[in-house]
């Protein structure tokens, strides 16, 4: 399938999705998306062209085209030819699919979906949407070096968002809970929890007080410990970046840039959201340890970047059709042997909870994250609720500044965008208290 | 999926002999152009043609919908709309579909060269950014990309109505790196219907940002004047916005302006338009994604705020008319009430005059975590340097900004003459005074 390129790849993705809106307690809308398509790579020296299309009638057509547009680009300005590091030899893992979410009609997910959204429904909450959506997709993938590989996937869960009005006042909270796998995740009764907790969350911060501003010891709870270590970290890991200088990383491996105790890893063989069988290269996913007790041992890559830099491929993703680029699966950090009352006990600061977001600047390695919600702490007791609670900073500072790791490791779910794709990430991180870090509040 | 158009008629024609009461598909089809480089190195060209449908029905009284771009699939996607539909009958949500077929003109939508730019002139449009950068000492690229889409949409429906419009957009992006000891990066881009941007101005910018970013130091803490780059504009402003005239989050009490019809948002010197019709806009069609003609919305005059933005459904529920923003991200997704081209009509003035001691700030990050709808924010300051007495003096880093968009909107004390098309807002320059500024320094 060469059509005169060095190296030519063909995947082909199938997918099935269905979601639904649940806004309180009314059904707003359901909707089923059936698509096909096909993405074809080709590289010429060290110049790739790429075509996609959603008629598979079209394949031949996007191999030349893949070809021919490879070609002229390396007419124009070539590059040195790429050498595309060899597939790992790994045992592919496909977790689920579990609960077949085809087994259950839309009458019946639409009775769980109204179950958890009035699990939110309490006194102050003016607004809950609850947004359900489950998927399956089908990927084959085949090259010219004669690899065919292909896997199945389920993936289902939900997010709640839920704001709340008093006197003029106006806050809101949210929570995903997505996996893969299928029917289990909605039945989940975990999944009930959430729903009142994002609700008494945004009802809390209609009288929280505002967070205070400057540099405090902080103690950060697993999901936005789990954001931090995704956006901060993670990103940096990512070999295309540290490749183009644009990672704080680059040139650092071997070095010691976080605590002792803090290990960092990316599995996509755990069954969690940012589980991946095969990425979008052909290549067998497998676990690689990013952070070894301190010391940064590995970058993520993708054939490309192994190739340059060394290392193993194996974290280059696509959504849909589109380009594989480098990215994470599920990044946790291991945890510790501290309980949370430990890690609070006789401690005074700014404890942060949940996550609205985040952002990383990662050739600068700054970050920063809203939280949910936060507390302040004196002497080990809660004292103060806070809203509108941010943490930013240099990534590396904080990696050493941990100086307490939780032993309650927990994997949250969320959708990491780059470059225009999103992809299905799991995030996870026991709780981690940090010496110093700027908390953004009002002066 | 060979003929768009003719495939929406079939789904509409298949969706009324399976019992629906009425239909409506909307299709698109497209072509998409991408070149990229790895650092100053074009290293990937792409070509995508695609095409799709989505399909509203009703069966009775609530809506189902169903995407493809699968021809084989069609009768499935029309069961599936049908069997959304009737599981939701008694929602009673159905608001009819568009039956106006005298669309309004509008100018500067598509553009035929971009449709027809071959892959050697995309090359030399991202080189040309290369070689804006490399004009300015000091500045590398981390990476560049030159884009075009030349699409085509439709949208037919039970009623009878038959529409189709197209367009051209043309994007250049750049991002750079500066500094020696501590890397500082900095980003540019630009959009447009046409291929006429000056791609080696862009990357010149956005080098100049990098080198002058570079060696910034803790910034101050205090209640200070911020001057907003038209990026950190449309960061902090459009998503809070958007919702606060969304009619949808009005009827479900998400806006923060739901109850504010006749209130003082902004200075009584501001006016703000959602105009639809605007040449050239990003925003601009003679209809909406549900066939609803294209307007020009006033949302605030003089100040006070005058009306919200309408999809044909929440426009029932609040008893009042479209206003044509029902927008759909793809084909794959139902319509949801989006601005068109938003855009301040103000008096104009440098913001840079005039203000002794303040903050000028390029970009931030973390904006998606500003709360879109209390309007609080705390966000980092990127690119950032101080102004005293009307000069823009050093860079400084690790700087935040917090307080609340709302209050920001009446705070802003100047515009810009000059204004830059950030997708769906015309972003000028603004001088806002009374922003938290939270420093190490």
């Amino acid at each position: 399938m060469s059509d005169g390129a060095d190296f030519t790849e063909l995947r082909i993705i199938s997918s099935r999705s269905t979601g639904i809106k649940v806004e309180d307690n009314e059904v707003r809308d359901i909707s089923t998306q059936i698509d096909v398509e096909a993405a074809v790579r080709a590289l010429v020296g060290g110049s790739w062209g790429f075509s996609s299309t959603d008629n598979l009638e079209e394949i031949e057509r996007c191999k030349r085209d893949a070809a021919e547009l490879a070609y002229r680009i390396n007419r124009i300005q070539p590059r040195p030819p790429l050498e595309l590091a060899p597939y790992p030899d790994h045992r592919m893992v496909v977790h689920g699919p579990g609960e077949d979410i085809g087994s259950a009609s839309l009458t019946d997910k639409i009775e769980l979906l109204k179950d958890i959204c009035q699990h939110s429904m309490i006194t102050s909450v003016a607004n809950v949407r609850v947004n359900y959506a489950e998927s399956n997709v089908e990927v084959e993938y085949s090259n010219s070096d004669g690899i065919n590989r292909g896997y199945k996937l389920q993936r289902s869960g939900f997010s709640v968002r839920v704001v709340a009005r008093e006197q003029g006042e106006i806050q809101r909270a949210s929570r995903s809970f997505f996996n893969t796998g299928g029917l289990e995740v909605l039945r989940d009764p975990g999944a009930r929890e959430i729903a009142r907790d994002v609700a008494t969350t945004a009802v809390e911060l209609l009288k929280a007080k505002s967070a205070p501003a400057g540099t405090f010891p902080v103690l950060l709870d697993n999901v936005l410990a789990g954001v931090f270590i995704h956006e901060a970290m993670g990103h940096a890991c990512e070999a295309d970046a540290v490749l183009e200088g644009n990672s704080v990383l680059t040139d650092r491996l071997g070095e010691t840039i976080a605590s002792p105790g803090v290990t960092v890893y990316d599995d996509p063989t755990k069954g969690f959201f940012g589980h991946l069988p095969v990425d979008g290269e052909g290549v067998v996913c497998a676990p690689h340890m990013l952070i070894e007790n301190g010391v940064l041992r590995n970058f993520l890559h993708s054939r490309e970047t192994a190739g340059i830099l060394g290392g193993e491929p194996g974290n280059s993703r696509a959504e849909g059709a589109n380009r594989p680029i480098v990215r994470m699966t599920n990044v946790y950090i291991e945890q510790g042997d501290m309980s949370l009352e430990e890690l609070m006990e006789g401690w005074t600061g700014i404890y942060l909870v949940g996550s609205r977001g985040g952002s990383v600047d990662t050739a600068q390695g700054l970050f920063q994250f809203n939280a949910q919600r936060g507390y302040r702490v004196d002497n080990g007791q809660i004292t103060d609720n806070l809203r509108d609670v941010s943490l930013s900073g240099k990534t590396l500072d904080i990696l050493s500044g941990v100086e307490g790791i939780g032993n309650d490791l927990e994997f949250s779910s969320g959708r990491c965008g780059k470059q225009g794709q999103g992809v299905a990430v799991g995030s996870g991180s026991p709780h981690l208290r940090v010496m110093n870090a700027l908390v953004g509040g009002v002066l | 999926m060979h003929g768009t158009g003719e495939t929406c008629t079939e789904a509409v024609r298949q969706a009324m002999s399976l019992g629906a009461k009425a239909a409506e598909a909307f299709g698109a089809r497209g072509r998409y152009v991408n070149i990229e480089t790895q650092m100053s190195e074009v290293d990937f060209a792409r070509e995508e043609i695609k095409h799709g449908f989505g399909l509203r029905v009703t069966a009775k009284d609530a809506l189902g919908f169903a995407s493809t771009n699968n021809r084989e699939k069609i009768t499935d996607a029309v069961q599936q709309a049908l069997e959304g539909s009737r599981i939701r009958s008694g929602v009673n949500d159905f608001a009819g579909f568009a039956s106006d077929d005298k669309l309004p003109e509008v100018k500067g939508t598509w553009n035929p060269r971009t449709a027809n730019l071959e892959i050697s002139e995309c090359i030399d449009s991202v080189q040309s950014v290369i070689h804006g950068v490399e004009s300015v000492k000091g500045a590398r690229v981390v990476s560049s990309m030159f884009s075009c889409y030349d699409y085509e949409q439709y949208l037919g429906n039970s009623v009878g109505l038959n529409l189709s419009w197209k367009g051209t957009v043309v994007m250049g992006m750049c991002e750079c790196v500066a500094g020696e000891e501590e890397t500082v990066s900095a980003m540019e881009f630009e959009l447009s219907r046409g291929p006429d941007i000056d791609f080696h101005g862009m990357g010149e910018s956005a080098a100049r940002l990098a080198v002058d970013s570079a060696g910034g130091e803790h910034g101050p803490s205090g209640v200070m004047d911020v001057l907003l780059a038209p990026m950190a504009f449309e960061e902090i402003f459009e998503g809070v916005l958007q919702t606060a005239v969304d009619g949808d989050a009005v009827f479900r009490g998400r806006s923060a302006w739901a109850d504010m019809i006749g209130e003082t948002v902004a200075p009584d010197w501001v006016t703000i338009v959602d105009d639809a019709l605007m040449p050239g806009g990003l925003g601009t069609a003679p209809c909406d994604d549900e066939g609803m003609p294209s307007r020009s919305n006033m949302l605030v005059r003089d100040g006070k705020l005058q009306g919200f933005l309408h999809t044909r459904e929440s426009a029932k529920k609040m008893s009042t008319v479209s206003t044509g923003n029902a927008i759909r991200d793809s084909y794959r997704q139902l319509p949801k009430v989006e601005i068109r081209n938003l855009r301040l009509e103000c008096r104009r003035e440098p913001p840079l005059e005039g203000c002794e001691r303040g903050l000028m700030v390029h970009d931030l990050i973390g904006a998606h975590t500003i709360n879109h709808q209390s309007g609080d924010f705390s966000i980092q300051a990127s690119n950032a340097f101080i102004v005293r007495r009307g000069e823009v003096e050093n860079p400084v880093s690790g700087v935040m900004l917090s307080g609340n968009v709302f209050d920001a909107l009446k705070n802003i004390t100047a515009v810009s003459e000059e204004e830059k098309c950030m997708g769906n807002v015309m972003a000028p320059w603004v001088r806002v005074k009374g922003i938290n500024v939270v420093g190490r320094g």
